[in-house]
């Protein structure tokens, strides 16, 4: 038999030994560089046997790793600075996610009062304010900020943004969206605007939710870490979410969609907002299939076929558009 | 060599074209439910299926469609559900190969109080691995060995582990991979090396 083992090898046996040969490199803490990260995403993306025999390899390097707690070094110690980017990487790579270095970078100062900021279908923009709070805006959302000497209000006009607010007692922080005001009491929320509902996530710390519709006399409601709101002019329902619920609904800060059992009518919803090609769903028996996973949302075509492949649903490009179907 | 020379892929391709699946639950499910099984199915294909140049192929199928499974939703006993995709694997592949050996089938037939027995605790798993990992380490060929030893308990890079042991990185390289390869059989399968001699 031969000793290198790929020429000679089966199937499984090469992927198998690809496998073992992107874990093995993925940790080696020089050389791994973002390109390779890319190259092993789409080694990756091309087979599920390539995903399983990954999983299987990684599991076992991670295992390996308690070999080093019971031998002494055989040598020298490692070097201090070898494992802080590795272990970064470590994290990426087992997830399967592409490192996106510093393409949310972008923080300005933004200050006049009264000023309209828009992102378009597919944009985000993160806005670094003087008093040292923080806005993220997602796709296609619009925000009008009005910051002065003795108050600070954001008007969100449609869309959806991520506020990290410095608590300032004599500067409240006032979120209007959707006929509500959300108002900071030491906090990070989330907001999304769609036209006839609001949706406040509370990620840390409260805040105060009140309706300023004229129909209804809303009671105000104290949001706390953990609260999403969901609002409408008649009724505000409020859910407790896991920390992990919440950081998926951000995923979107890294270029993400997460999806747990999600219907996949919703699943497709939630790609148009990005504004990449548009997906239809055509019938219900597709409309109900549910999907779990983590897509970018630049990829509505690879998500296509992922629900061609995993759930043999028809795929078929229409007018510009790619049309599922059962 | 006998009829069954496929690779075992049976239904569909299971390529996903240039998609970017990530399902970090459904991986841990797989780590912690699945791969623990392999030992156990390992042996199961090897006394139902003779020709033991397949096992390897056939297994890889079984993990695909157990992983393409919990995509769409997490099977509430690994055991069963993997069993059960062996059973109508090798039942397919039997088929398909037109020899239906009768002694194999009644043993797939027996297999439902095989995959009963309880599973031992955790901290016995955890044990039990990492003495599977001593011994399959203290087994390695020598300089495969001392590589995989610089690079995983002392932390060294592939290029530093080159300059000691005096060789090119890419022997290096492949020489920690080659250590992890045999570990993960050793570690999953109990199988010290199931490579076929060709």
């Amino acid at each position: 038999m031969s000793t290198d083992g790929i020429a000679s090898a089966t199937g499984a046996m090469a992927i198998e030994d690809k496998a073992a040969e992107w874990v093995a490199d993925s940790h080696n803490p020089e050389g791994w560089t973002v390109e390779r990260q890319a190259e092993l995403d789409e080694w990756l993306s091309q087979s599920l046997s390539h995903r399983v025999a990954y999983l299987r390899m990684e599991a076992t390097w991670r295992r390996t790793n308690r070999l080093a707690a019971l031998r002494a070094p055989m040598r020298t110690p490692p070097s201090p600075n070898s494992s802080k980017n590795a272990l970064w990487m470590r994290v990426a790579g087992a997830l399967g996610l592409v490192v996106l270095v510093g393409a949310l970078a972008g923080n300005y100062l933004r200050g006049p009062q009264g000023q309209l900021i828009e992102t378009p279908k597919g944009g985000q923009e993160k806005l670094a304010l003087s008093d040292g709070s923080q806005i993220e805006l997602n796709t296609d959302s619009a925000i009008r900020l009005d910051i002065g000497s003795a108050h600070r209000s954001v008007e969100l006009i449609r869309g959806e943004a991520f506020f990290e607010i410095k608590h300032d007692a004599s500067r409240p922080f006032v979120v209007t969206a959707a006929r509500h005001t959300i108002t900071d009491l030491g906090t990070k929320f989330l907001v999304r605007a769609t036209p006839d509902s609001l949706r406040v996530a509370l990620v840390e710390g409260r805040a105060r939710l009140e309706g300023i519709s004229g129909r209804s006399q809303q009671h105000a409601l104290v949001l706390s870490t953990g609260d999403v709101a969901v609002a409408t002019d008649e009724a505000t329902q409020v859910l407790k979410k896991s920390s992990r619920e919440l950081t998926e609904s951000l995923a979107w800060q890294h270029g993400l969609i997460v999806f747990h059992n999600t219907p996949l009518a919703d699943a497709v919803a939630e790609f148009n907002r990005y504004g990449g090609v548009e997906l239809v769903v055509a019938d219900r028996g597709a409309a109900n299939l549910t999907i779990n996973g983590t897509f970018r949302f630049t990829s509505a075509e690879n998500f296509a076929a992922s629900a061609h492949e995993i759930f043999d649903v028809k795929v078929d490009h229409k007018n510009g558009s790619i049309v599922l179907s059962r | 060599m006998p009829e069954n020379t496929e690779l075992g892929l049976g239904d569909g391709d299971p390529r996903i074209q240039g998609a970017v699946i990530t399902a970090p639950e459904v991986d841990a499910w797989f780590e912690r439910e699945v791969l623990p099984l392999e030992a156990a199915l390992m042996q199961f294909l090897q006394h139902n299926w003779r020709n033991e140049s397949d096992i390897a192929d056939i297994r890889q199928d079984i993990y695909v469609r157990v992983y393409k499974a919990a995509l769409r939703e997490i099977p509430t006993s690994a055991k069963s559900f993997v069993f059960a995709s062996a059973r109508n694997l090798l039942i397919n592949k039997m088929r398909d190969a037109q020899v239906v050996p009768f002694e194999v089938v009644a043993d797939v037939e027996a297999l439902g109080t095989a995959i009963d027995e309880p599973s031992p605790d955790s901290a016995i798993i955890a044990r039990e691995e990492l003495k599977r990992l001593q011994l399959a380490l203290d087994r390695l060929p020598p300089r495969c060995r001392e590589a995989f030893v610089m690079r995983q308990v002392d932390g060294l890079s592939h290029r530093e582990i080159a300059i000691r042991m005096g060789l090119t990185e890419r022997t290096v390289r492949y020489h920690v991979k080659e250590g992890l390869r045999i570990l993960a059989n050793a570690l999953y399968g109990e199988q010290p090396d199931m490579r076929r001699p060709s």
